[in-house]
C-alpha cells in the first residue's frame, strides 16, 4: 500500500503546465491593471486641464505600466463584451454602468476586439484616451470609437468591429421603406422615370419665363465618338510643376481657417434671406455658432458672433421690421437653460476666462437668461467668474427682477447670498419685502446681504428693515444694520440708533458691538444729538460697570459727528480735571484719525461680501 | 485616334413591357419574404405564431407568381438574384436580404428552386426545416438536402444545383469575396446615404455615423485598390438616383483626392462632404426635380437655392466639427465654377476650396453619366468626360480635372466601346499607366451576337511585336446596342 504521506512529483508537462498558468496568472493581473490605470487617466483627462500636474502623473504611470505591459506580455488583445473585457478569456475590466463602463462604449459601438501591439507609441497611446475622451462626451455627435479610431490610424492599435446595421437591430434606414406608390412631391427620391416624371409634371404656362436646368450639364456641340488628344492641345500627364501646385492646393486646404470661411458663408446667406421663415433658420444656424464658440470656452467669438448677429438683423429689419423680433427670438433661445446649464464645468476648467467678455455676454443675451444665471452662480467655482454673473444679472434684470426674487426660495444659502447681492446692486424699490425674507434666512451670511441690499434702496421701508435687524440674533448681522443704516446721515437713522442704544439689552451686548452703534450714531447723527452725547461723557451710569467704556463710546460718537459743537465738546473735555475723561477723549480722537487714514483692522462689513472664493464654492455640489 | 467612326447596328434591346416588369416586382417580394422566412425559423418554430404571418405572405407570393407564369425559378447567379430570366434590381433595401439568399443557397450548394405549383402551409413549414437543418460542411449538401425534401413529399419546391466553375475556382472566390466587400460597402453607403437624407427631409436630427463608417469602409478601399469601386458608380439605379448619385460623387472624389495624395483623415472628410453635397435637394419637390422640361423662375429659384438650404440642413449636426465645416463649404460651392461664375452668388465669395472643386467634377461626370428626366439617354462616361475637358474646361479646375482624368482614365469604367476586332466590349477598369488602353470586357463577338466574353487588358502588345493586341474604334451609347452595362461590371 502506497504511503499516503508521499506526494507524486509531477511530471515534466504537469510542471510546465503549472507554470503556464502562473504566467498567464501574472499577466492576467498586469493587463486588468494596466486597464485600471488607462480608465483612471481617462478621468483624470475629463477632470483636469492639460497641463495640470495630477494629470501628468496619471499619464507617466499609465505609460510606464503599458510598456511594461506589452515588453512583458507582447501584443495585448483584448475581446470585447457587453460589460467586460477579455484578456485570454479572463475577464481583466468589468463595469455594468453604462453611463462609464469602457466595455460597454466599445461594444455599442461595435468593437469586438482591440489589439495593442508592441511598439505602441507615446503619442498613440495619448491618441488613443483622446478618442476615448471623444467617444464618450454626450456633446459631441457624429462620431463613435470606430469612426474616431479609423480617423487616427494609429498604427499599433488595431481593432475587429461589426457594421452598425448588425448593432442596430432596426437599422435607422428601415424607417424609410420603399414605397413605390409615394406621392411625388415629397422632396426625394428623384427621378422615377423620365417618362412618367414627364407626364405628372404641371404644364408650363406660355408666360411663364424659363431658363435651363441647374444641373443640366448638357454639351452645347456634339461629343466626337473618338477622342484626339492633339487636337485640343491637352496633355494629360501632370508635368512636376502642376504636380507641385496640387501639393501646395492640398497644404492650403488643411491650413484653411474652415471656421471663418463658414461664418461668411452663414453670415452671407443670412443677409440674404427675404422671408422670415428662413430668416429665422439662418439666424438659428448663427445661433449654433455662437453657442459653439461659448461651449468652446471662445467668449470673444461669442460676444462676436453675437454682435454680428445683431448688426445683420439691424440692417435687415431697416426693410423687414419683423426681422428684429426673430433675432431676439433666437438670442433669447441662447439663454435657455438646457444649453446655459453646461457652461459651469467650461467656466470652472477656463479660470483664465476674462470676466468683462462673459458679463458683456450674458447681457447681450438679455433677461431671458437670468434663470440659467442664477442657477450658474451655484456651479461656478471662480470668484471672478461669479462677479462677472451677478453683474450680467444686475444689468439684465434692472427692469424685471421677479426671476431674482423666485430664486431667494433657492435651497443653496449661497445662491440665494449672490441672488440678494444683484438685489441691492439693482436696488429696485419694491423688493424690500423680497429681502425681508432673507433677513430671516437661517444663514447668517445671507442675512447680512439682504442688511447691505437694503441699504441701498432709499425706503421707509427699506429703513424699517434695516432697523429690525438691531434684533438679529447674530452680532454681525446687528452691527451690519448698524453700520448700513448710519450710511443714511439723517437724524431718523440716528434716532433709530439712539434707540437702540438707549433699549434695555443693548448693555448686554459685547463691548465691540457697543462700540459700532456709538460709532453709526456719530456717523449719521446732526448736533441734535451733541447735548446727550455730551451728557454721557461727564455723567455715568448708563452701563453697568465702569463707566470708562460709557465715556469713550460717546466720545467716539462725537469724534465721528466731528462738527464744530461737537468738537467743542471735545476740546472742553480734553481740559477735564479727570485723566479717565481726558485719556477717553484723547483715544476717541485718536482712533477716527487713524480711521481717516485707512489705520488699523479691516471693517467687519468687508469680511464676506458676495461672489467670494467662500462663497458658493463651499457649498457647490 | 482620329475622327468619330460609323457606328455599327443595334443589337435587340431588352423587353420592358409590364408583365415582365410585374414578374420582376413580385420577384422582389418573393426573394424577401424568402428572406425573412429562413430568418423567422431560425429563432421561431414553424408552429409559432410568428412565424403565421411570413408564411402566409410567402405562400401568396408563390400563387401569384405560379399563376401569371406557371413553373418558375428563383435563382441565384452570380451575385445577382434572378427570376426565371429577370434579374431582380439591386437596391440598398433590397441588398442585405439578396446577399443572405445568395449566402444561404450557396452553402447548401444551390443554385435557387423551382416552383412547379403552388405551396401549402405544412409544404413550406417541412421545406423550412430542412433547409435550416442542412449539414453545410457536408460533402455534398445539396444531395441530401434534395433527398430529405423528396421523403418528405415537398414537391413544388425542388432545389437546383449549383454549377461549380471547373476551372480557377479558387480565383473565382477570392475574386468573388472582393467584390462583395465592395458592393456591400457601396450599397451600405447607399443605404447610410438615403437615411441622411430623408432625415434631413423629414426634418430630423441627422445622424452620421452610418454614413462616416461607410464613407470609411470605401476610403479603406480604394488605398487598399481591392476593387474598382469606380466601375459600381456606373451601375445607375434609377429608383435610388438620388442616394446613388451621392454615393458615385463620394466614391469618386475620393478616388480623385487619393489620385493627388491628401492623407486618409482628409479624404474621409472628403468623402462624408461628397456625401452631403446635395443635402438641400432634400427640400426641393420632386416634381421640380423630376420636371423633364425647363423650370419657371420660380422652379430655377427652388432648384439653385439648394446649396444654401444644404448649409443650413448641415448647420444643425450636432457638433460643428472640421468635417460639418468641410461640409458646409462644399454644399455651398459645389455649383461654383472656378472662375466663380455659377451660384449661388452671396457675399464675396472670392475661392473655391479644393475639396469643392474636387467634387463639383466629380458630380458634374456622374449627373452627366445618369439618366435624367430632362435627358432621356445618358451620356457615355467618355462623352461626358469629353465635354468637361473641352466644352466646359473653363469651369473646372484645369489640374484637377486632369488629375481626374488620370483617375478614371479616357474611358472611364462602364464606357461601351466598339474595339478594332469589331467586338463590343465595356470598360471594367482603367489603366493608370495608359489612360487610353483600359480593361475591357468583351459583351458582344464581331458578329453583334450577345457573349459573355473575355477580359481583354488593352494595354498588351502582340506578342513580339510593339503593336497593341486589340484598341478602341470609338465609345458606344450602350442603350443603342442593347448592352446591360451592370451586367459586365459585376
Amino acid at each position: 500500500m502506497a504511503n499516503p504521506s508521499i506526494v507524486k512529483k509531477p511530471s515534466a508537462e504537469e510542471k510546465a503546465e503549472r507554470i503556464g498558468d502562473q504566467v498567464l496568472a501574472l499577466d492576467v493581473k498586469r493587463v486588468a491593471d494596466w486597464i485600471q490605470a488607462l480608465v483612471r487617466t481617462l478621468k483624470a483627462y475629463r477632470m483636469y486641464l492639460p497641463n495640470n500636474p495630477t494629470l501628468h502623473k496619471f499619464q507617466s504611470d499609465l505609460e510606464a505600466r503599458t510598456w511594461s505591459c506589452l515588453k512583458e506580455i507582447g501584443d495585448i488583445v483584448l475581446n470585447v463584451q457587453q460589460f467586460d473585457l477579455l484578456f485570454e478569456d479572463y475577464s481583466v475590466y468589468h463595469n455594468a454602468a453604462r453611463e462609464e463602463s469602457l466595455a460597454f462604449r466599445f461594444y455599442t459601438d461595435g468593437v469586438r476586439q482591440i489589439t495593442f501591439r508592441e511598439g505602441l507609441e507615446p503619442q498613440e497611446l495619448r491618441g488613443i484616451l483622446e478618442v476615448l475622451k471623444k467617444a464618450t462626451d454626450p456633446t459631441q455627435g457624429q462620431d463613435d470609437v470606430v469612426t474616431l479610431l479609423w480617423e487616427r490610424d494609429f498604427r499599433h492599435v488595431e481593432y475587429v468591429h461589426i457594421s452598425i446595421d448588425e448593432i442596430v437591430e432596426e437599422g435607422s434606414g428601415a424607417d424609410y421603406p420603399p414605397d413605390p406608390n409615394a406621392p411625388d412631391g415629397g422632396g426625394i427620391p428623384w427621378p422615377v422615370s423620365s417618362v412618367a416624371a414627364e407626364q405628372e409634371a404641371p404644364i408650363q404656362g406660355p408666360e411663364e419665363t424659363v431658363v435651363d436646368r441647374s444641373d443640366d450639364w448638357s454639351p452645347k456641340a456634339k461629343v466626337e465618338a473618338t477622342w484626339d488628344e492633339s487636337s485640343v492641345g491637352i496633355q494629360f500627364n501632370l508635368t512636376d510643376q502642376e504636380t507641385r501646385a496640387l501639393n501646395e492646393a492640398i497644404r492650403v486646404e488643411e491650413e484653411r481657417p474652415l471656421l471663418n470661411e463658414v461664418l461668411e458663408i452663414v453670415s452671407a446667406i443670412l443677409k440674404s434671406e427675404e422671408e422670415p421663415t428662413s430668416f429665422l433658420e439662418s439666424a438659428t444656424s448663427f445661433q449654433k455658432f455662437i453657442e459653439q464658440a461659448l461651449e468652446e470656452g471662445d467668449l470673444a467669438r461669442a460676444n462676436e458672433l453675437l454682435s454680428r448677429l445683431r448688426t445683420i438683423a439691424a440692417k435687415r429689419a431697416e426693410t423687414h421690421g419683423e426681422f428684429r423680433a426673430l433675432t431676439e427670438q433666437v438670442i433669447r433661445e441662447i439663454g435657455r437653460p438646457s444649453f446655459l446649464g453646461q457652461f459651469a464645468p467650461i467656466l470652472n476648467a477656463h479660470p483664465e476666462l476674462d470676466p468683462a467678455l462673459l458679463t458683456n455676454f450674458l447681457v447681450q443675451i438679455g433677461p431671458t437668461a437670468a434663470g440659467a444665471v442664477c442657477d450658474l452662480l451655484g456651479q461656478v467655482n471662480h470668484m471672478k467668474h461669479r462677479r462677472a454673473l451677478c453683474e450680467a444679472l444686475a444689468i439684465s434684470c434692472k427692469d424685471d427682477v421677479d426671476v431674482l426674487i423666485s430664486r431667494l426660495g433657492d435651497s443653496r444659502w449661497y445662491v440665494i447670498r449672490n441672488v440678494v447681492y444683484v438685489l441691492g446692486r439693482i436696488a429696485h424699490q419694491g423688493v424690500e419685502r423680497a429681502l425681508d425674507r432673507a433677513l430671516h434666512h437661517e444663514d447668517v451670511r445671507v442675512r447680512k446681504e439682504a442688511v447691505r441690499a437694503l441699504g441701498n434702496i432709499e425706503s421707509p421701508t427699506s429703513r424699517a428693515f434695516l432697523v429690525s435687524a438691531f434684533r438679529d440674533l447674530d452680532a454681525s448681522v446687528r452691527v451690519q444694520a448698524a453700520l448700513t443704516l448710519a450710511q443714511r446721515r439723517d437724524d431718523r437713522a440716528a434716532q433709530s440708533l439712539w434707540g437702540a442704544i438707549q433699549a434695555p439689552d443693548f448693555a448686554k451686548r459685547d463691548q465691540a458691538e457697543r462700540q459700532v452703534f456709538f460709532e453709526a450714531l456719530g456717523k449719521c447723527a446732526s448736533d441734535a444729538f451733541v447735548p446727550r452725547l455730551s451728557e454721557l461723557i461727564t455723567k455715568a451710569g448708563l452701563f453697568r460697570g465702569p463707566n470708562e467704556e460709557e465715556r469713550f463710546s460717546a466720545a467716539l460718537a462725537l469724534a465721528w459727528l466731528g462738527t464744530p459743537k461737537a468738537l467743542e465738546v471735545l476740546n472742553r473735555e480734553l481740559q477735564s480735571k479727570k485723566e479717565q475723561v481726558r485719556r477717553s477723549i484723547e483715544t476717541a480722537l485718536e482712533t477716527v484719525r487713524n480711521a481717516a487714514l485707512g489705520k488699523g483692522a479691516k471693517g467687519p462689513a468687508d469680511d464676506d461680501a458676495p461672489a467670494q472664493e467662500s462663497g458658493p464654492a463651499e457649498g457647490t455640489p | 485616334m482620329t475622327g468619330p467612326a460609323a457606328r455599327p447596328p443595334a443589337p435587340h434591346a431588352g423587353l420592358t413591357d409590364t408583365p415582365v416588369l410585374r414578374i420582376l416586382v413580385q420577384g422582389r417580394s418573393l426573394a424577401m419574404q424568402l428572406c425573412v422566412l429562413l430568418k423567422t425559423a431560425k429563432i421561431h418554430d414553424v408552429g409559432n405564431v410568428a412565424f403565421h404571418g411570413p408564411l402566409v405572405n410567402f405562400i401568396e407570393t408563390v400563387e401569384q407568381l405560379f399563376t401569371a407564369e406557371g413553373e418558375f425559378k428563383l435563382q441565384a447567379v452570380g451575385d445577382f438574384l434572378y427570376i426565371n430570366q429577370g434579374r431582380l434590381k439591386l437596391d440598398g433595401s433590397s441588398y442585405a436580404s439578396y446577399q443572405y439568399l445568395i449566402d444561404e443557397f450557396r452553402n447548401r450548394g444551390l443554385s435557387g428552386f423551382a416552383f412547379n405549383g403552388k405551396v401549402t402551409p405544412p409544404e413550406v413549414k417541412k421545406f423550412v426545416r430542412l433547409f435550416l437543418d442542412v449539414d453545410v460542411k457536408a460533402e455534398d449538401p445539396y444531395e441530401g438536402f434534395s433527398a430529405a425534401l423528396l421523403k418528405l413529399s415537398v414537391e413544388h419546391l425542388v432545389p437546383l444545383r449549383t454549377v461549380v466553375p471547373q476551372t480557377g475556382a479558387i480565383n473565382v472566390e477570392e475574386a468573388r469575396d472582393s467584390r462583395k466587400v465592395a458592393k456591400r460597402t457601396f450599397y451600405r453607403a447607399i443605404e447610410a446615404t438615403k437615411t441622411v437624407m430623408l432625415s434631413g427631409r423629414d426634418k430630423k436630427p441627422i445622424d452620421l455615423r452610418k454614413a462616416k463608417r461607410a464613407v470609411q469602409s470605401i476610403v479603406d478601399l480604394i488605398l487598399n485598390e481591392e476593387f474598382s469601386l469606380i466601375g459600381l458608380t456606373a451601375i445607375k439605379n434609377h429608383d435610388e438616383y438620388t442616394f446613388q448619385h451621392c454615393v458615385n460623387v463620394s466614391i469618386l472624389s475620393i478616388s480623385l483626392g487619393q489620385r493627388l495624395g491628401l492623407n486618409k483623415k482628409m479624404l474621409g472628410e472628403l468623402g462624408v462632404a461628397a456625401i452631403l453635397h446635395d443635402l438641400g435637394k432634400a427640400t426641393i419637390p420632386g416634381w421640380v426635380l423630376n420636371k423633364p422640361g425647363k423650370l419657371t423662375a420660380e422652379e430655377w429659384k427652388l432648384m439653385t437655392d439648394h446649396p444654401v438650404q444644404g448649409v443650413k440642413m448641415i448647420s444643425k449636426l450636432r457638433g460643428l466639427n472640421e468635417l460639418a465645416l468641410r461640409a458646409m463649404i462644399v454644399a455651398f460651392e459645389h455649383h461654383l465654377n472656378i472662375d466663380m461664375s455659377g451660384y449661388p452668388k452671396l457675399g464675396d465669395h472670392l475661392a473655391m476650396s479644393l475639396f469643392s472643386r474636387i467634387v463639383a467634377i466629380s458630380d458634374c461626370f456622374d449627373a452627366m453619366t445618369a439618366h435624367r428626366s430632362y435627358r432621356r439617354t445618358p451620356f457615355t462616361p467618355y462623352e461626358a468626360l469629353h465635354h468637361m475637358l473641352v466644352a466646359n474646361r473653363e469651369k473646372f479646375d484645369p489640374l484637377l480635372i486632369k488629375a481626374f482624368v488620370n483617375t478614371v482614365g479616357m474611358y472611364p469604367a462602364g464606357t461601351v466601346v466598339l474595339l478594332d476586332t469589331n467586338e463590343i466590349g465595356v470598360v471594367t477598369e482603367h489603366n493608370s499607366r495608359d489612360i487610353f488602353r483600359p480593361k475591357v470586357k468583351i459583351v458582344a463577338d464581331r458578329d453583334r451576337k450577345k457573349v459573355d466574353g473575355a477580359l481583354v487588358d488593352l494595354s498588351k502588345r502582340e506578342e513580339g511585336s510593339d503593336t497593341y493586341a486589340v484598341g478602341i474604334v470609338s465609345a458606344l451609347i450602350p442603350e443603342e446596342y442593347g448592352v446591360n452595362v451592370a451586367d459586365a461590371l459585376t
